[in-house]
């Protein structure tokens, strides 16, 4: 447990400046988005409409590997800088690819983990030479909910850099798909795909209001015309709708996929095949049953939450 | 050995010091209720016996399972929920007073295995278990428990028909033959065709698998050192499909002891003035020398039967009308006991008790007797044997009584009828031991048996069992998946409990090693079928 022999050490360092918190994870608590919403050039590659890419279900699928990674950031301590209370995070990520040797039975074939303290950026620079220590950027002492909200960035921000070493990692070693949790636009590879589940970004809005009407309507096992989303620095992905539940609601079984593949029309089919079985839970319907072996899988490498608390209280 | 599993303790199900839980990917085809396992850990290892099996996948609901496979079973989605079984295991032999807390999972080695039935003392197999990697040997039970002296008495339970019964006992009998060290014999009581009559052959149709058990028990199948009793008829034949049985015929000195069992009265007053009379009769006899019972009625029509008495008219103490009613029930011994009971001294024929030798089986063949003649001939039989243990004069040691369809001489609840048989019974399985007098009782429903008798026998084989039965509070101390196995036990199969044991164990059993009535009629059927074919 890397992690805890960080706060311990930090502990010992900074004994007489720290006091304790109330527990909490941040994830589940609301921040302002610090996320400057990338300017992104949304084009369609196709003639607006939908198309239907499968009659029924099929469970014929060609892929094996998936990807996903976690985080979990957690108020560990109260810093005093210099009467103000700064708090400071434990960050604790993993990622692993499972791959399906066959149905039911998921092997994880490569996996990464991260630990740190998150501070901001002043405190950063007076605890220079703690290792593990990082800072979230810059902040005022005084302003203890940007101090939170940058955490919180930067938790994300290091998980998604983990998923990113995890996953160059698996690409070396395997020639083969990857379907990886959420967007992949800076994945740089050809052999990842992205299924994003959440729509708060209506990418078509910008091209095409009717399309993006059609496609919260869009019935099962179709998917929309393909786009291509480009970021300023010159990144590319191509991307399509897919809905692969009965809609329910807009969003029941919506997924997006992102790719950088010639050929979609069977990834399309594949990712039909993989919604069956359901993921557990409230995301059931847009959670892939792999995506949610790989989420399972790390819950049992991370420390559960009522461990992590009892082992953060013991620390000194 | 490869691992099957792996072995933990959870909040919901943890480890103690008598079991522990282990998890096992359900590609593991091999485990079953009974499994003999081992898990190692740095702090400890445990060998112990699978009780409880679980399957659990990854789902919430039969709904959540359907609805992606469109309510089509044969529908196969390229996911499947993942799965597990877990495994509860109860502790037969760790190498320390406490719970495990983790590790390796896997089969024990034969060596392993052995160490776990390798009890001190325990030299008669009884069974062998076959392990699910498919290792096997021999189940050991202690002699010293099973004869006496430190415990005795052996049970079989289970449905007819499926060898659980006689042939167990005959394939134990044969076991306890060969490896006891005691000078043993054994009776038994045929009261079903000739079922038991036939047991001095060899059987011919034991399987490779039968065999296999015999080696591995080091037991050499054949037919029993055996003598046929059969009570006489009037014509002083066996009464018995074995012609060639020896007879024996009681008269007034051997069964005089056990009249009052079968003397009946319509009340319980009555019964007692008939009990009275007939005490004061024997004292009579006894004091004139009168041996026979011809002579006893000869004695009553001339003293007790005075033509010029009435009936309300006292005769040494007691009524004329009760003596007539003695001498009645006397009279009719005769006829009512179908030659069992002689009127004549000199027609007497005795069983030969103390010829009796080690390894030797009397069958005593009592299948054409009623139930009165049955338990006249059980009560003295056990009595005679009884007494000669005490006083150590026979050639053998030990004895094993063979009862089957035990709960009908001694039931839970019993009747005046068997009241006497009963007491003998328990008196048997209290005593027996420190005598060594053995009871091998059988009976498809052991829970009719009386608790006195139950609580001193020392080894119990269960076979299969119907569902009633196991709903018996007797068998609370079996889990319920080692009740649904015994509930689907096919031939051969059976749970073997013994006081030595940490828990029961699964064994098989072989068919008999003698040859049994049902299958020489097979044999002979089929000699009949050969023979008119070749007609034709």
């Amino acid at each position: 447990m890397e992690w805890l022999r960080l706060v311990e050490e930090f502990g010992k360092l900074a004994e007489d400046r720290l006091s304790r918190g109330e527990y909490y994870e941040l994830e589940g608590v609301e921040t302002p988005s610090m996320t400057p919403h990338p300017r992104m050039q949304v084009r369609l590659l196709e003639i607006p409409g939908i198309y239907r890419v499968a009659e029924r279900y099929s469970a014929n699928t060609e892929l094996r590997y998936f990807m996903d990674g976690v985080q979990r950031t957690v108020l560990w301590r109260y810093y005093d800088y210099h009467s103000a209370r700064i708090p400071v995070f434990l960050h604790l990520s993993g990622a692993v690819v499972l791959e399906r040797v066959k149905p039911g039975v998921f092997l994880p074939v490569d996996q990464g983990y991260r630990s740190a303290l998150l501070v901001p950026e002043f405190l950063h620079e007076e605890l220079q030479g703690i290792d593990g220590v990082v800072s979230t950027g810059e902040a005022e002492p005084w302003n203890i909910a940007e101090a939170v909200a940058l955490a919180k960035v930067k938790s994300r921000a290091l998980r998604q850099a983990l998923e990113l070493e995890v996953m160059h990692r698996f690409l070396e070693r395997h020639d083969a798909l990857l379907v990886k949790d959420g967007n992949i636009i800076d994945t740089g590879s050809a052999r990842v795909v992205g299924v994003v589940k959440s729509h708060s970004r209506l990418y078509l809005q910008q091209v095409s209001p009717t399309l993006q009407r059609l496609v919260w309507n869009m019935p099962l096992y179709h998917r929309s015309s393909a786009f291509s989303l480009r970021l300023s620095d010159g990144s590319r992905v191509e991307s399509f709708y897919l809905r692969i539940h009965e809609p329910l609601a807009p969003e029941t079984g919506l997924i997006r996929v992102e790719h950088r593949l010639s050929e979609f029309e069977e990834l399309a089919s594949w990712l039909i095949a993989e919604s069956r079985v359901y993921s557990r839970g409230e995301r059931w319907h847009s959670m892939l049953y792999p995506i949610q072996r790989c989420e399972a899988y790390l819950r049992t490498q991370l420390p559960g939450r009522r461990r992590l608390r009892a082992l953060l209280e013991a620390v000194a | 050995m490869s691992a099957i599993g792996y072995a933990i303790g959870t909040r919901s199900s943890p480890n103690t010091a008598n079991e522990f839980y282990f998890w096992t990917p359900p590609e593991e085809g091999s485990l079953q209720i009974g499994s003999i396992v081992k898990v190692e850990s740095p702090e400890n290892s445990a060998i112990g016996v699978v009780e409880e099996m679980k399957s659990y996948a990854d789902v919430d609901d039969f709904l959540t399972h359907a609805l992606p496979r469109a309510n089509d079973p044969l529908l196969i989605p390229a996911n499947r929920e993942q799965s597990i079984l877990v495994c509860k295991t109860r502790v037969l032999k760790q190498r320390r007073e406490r719970p495990i807390t983790e590790g390796v999972v896997r089969y024990p080695t034969r060596e392993e295995l052995e160490e776990v039935f390798s009890v001190e003392g325990c030299n008669l197999p009884f069974g062998v278990f076959v392990n699910s990697d498919s290792t096997m040997l021999p189940v050991r039970v202690h002699e010293e428990y099973v004869l006496g002296y430190e415990g005795a008495h052996v049970n079989i339970s289970g449905m007819s028909g499926l060898a659980t019964k006689t042939s167990t006992f005959l394939f134990l009998l044969a076991s306890i033959f060969t490896h006891a060290e005691s000078r043993v014999a054994c009776v038994i009581f045929n009261n079903k065709s000739d079922d038991l009559l036939h047991i001095d052959q060899p059987s011919r149709e034991l399987t490779q698998e039968d065999l296999l058990i015999y080696e591995a028990c080091g037991i050499s199948p054949s037919g029993f050192e055996a003598r046929f009793f059969a009570p006489s008829n009037f014509y002083g034949r066996p009464q018995s499909l074995r012609q060639s049985a020896e007879v024996f015929r009681w008269g007034w000195e051997e069964v005089v002891e056990y009249l009052p069992g079968l003397l009946k009265a319509a009340t319980q007053d009555q019964k007692e003035k008939l009990d009275s009379a007939f005490y004061e009769l024997r004292r009579m006899a006894a004091q004139r020398g009168i041996s026979s019972l011809a002579e006893v009625l000869e004695f009553m029509r001339q003293e007790l039967l005075l033509e010029q008495k009435a009936p309300s008219e006292l005769i040494h103490g007691t009524y004329k009308a009760t003596w007539g009613k003695l001498y009645n029930q006397l009279r009719a011994l005769e006829t009512k006991y179908d030659g069992l009971i002689t009127g004549f001294a000199e027609e007497v024929v005795d069983l030969p008790f103390d010829s009796i030798k080690d390894r030797e089986v009397w069958v005593i063949d009592i299948q054409q007797l009623g139930f009165y003649p049955r338990k006249l001939v059980f009560e003295r039989v056990i009595d005679e044997f009884l007494s000669r243990l005490e006083r150590r004069s026979l050639k053998v040691e030990k004895l094993i009584i063979f009862m089957d369809e035990l709960n009908k001489y001694a039931p839970s609840s019993a009747g005046p009828e068997v009241a006497s048989l009963k007491e003998k019974l328990v008196e048997i399985a209290a005593r027996g031991r420190s005598i060594g007098i053995s009871l091998f009782g059988a009976e498809q429903f052991r829970s009719k048996i009386d608790q006195n008798i139950l609580g001193n026998i020392s080894t119990d084989i269960y076979g299969k069992t119907k569902d009633a039965e196991l709903a018996e509070p007797l068998y609370k101390n079996l889990p319920e998946q080692v009740k649904g196995r015994i509930r689907r036990f096919s031939r051969g199969e059976k749970l073997l409990d013994h006081e030595l044991f940490e828990a029961p164990v699964f064994i098989r059993v072989p068919r008999p090693p003698c040859m049994l009535g049902s299958e020489l009629s097979r044999l002979r059927a089929m000699q009949k079928g050969i023979a008119s074919a070749g007609q034709v």
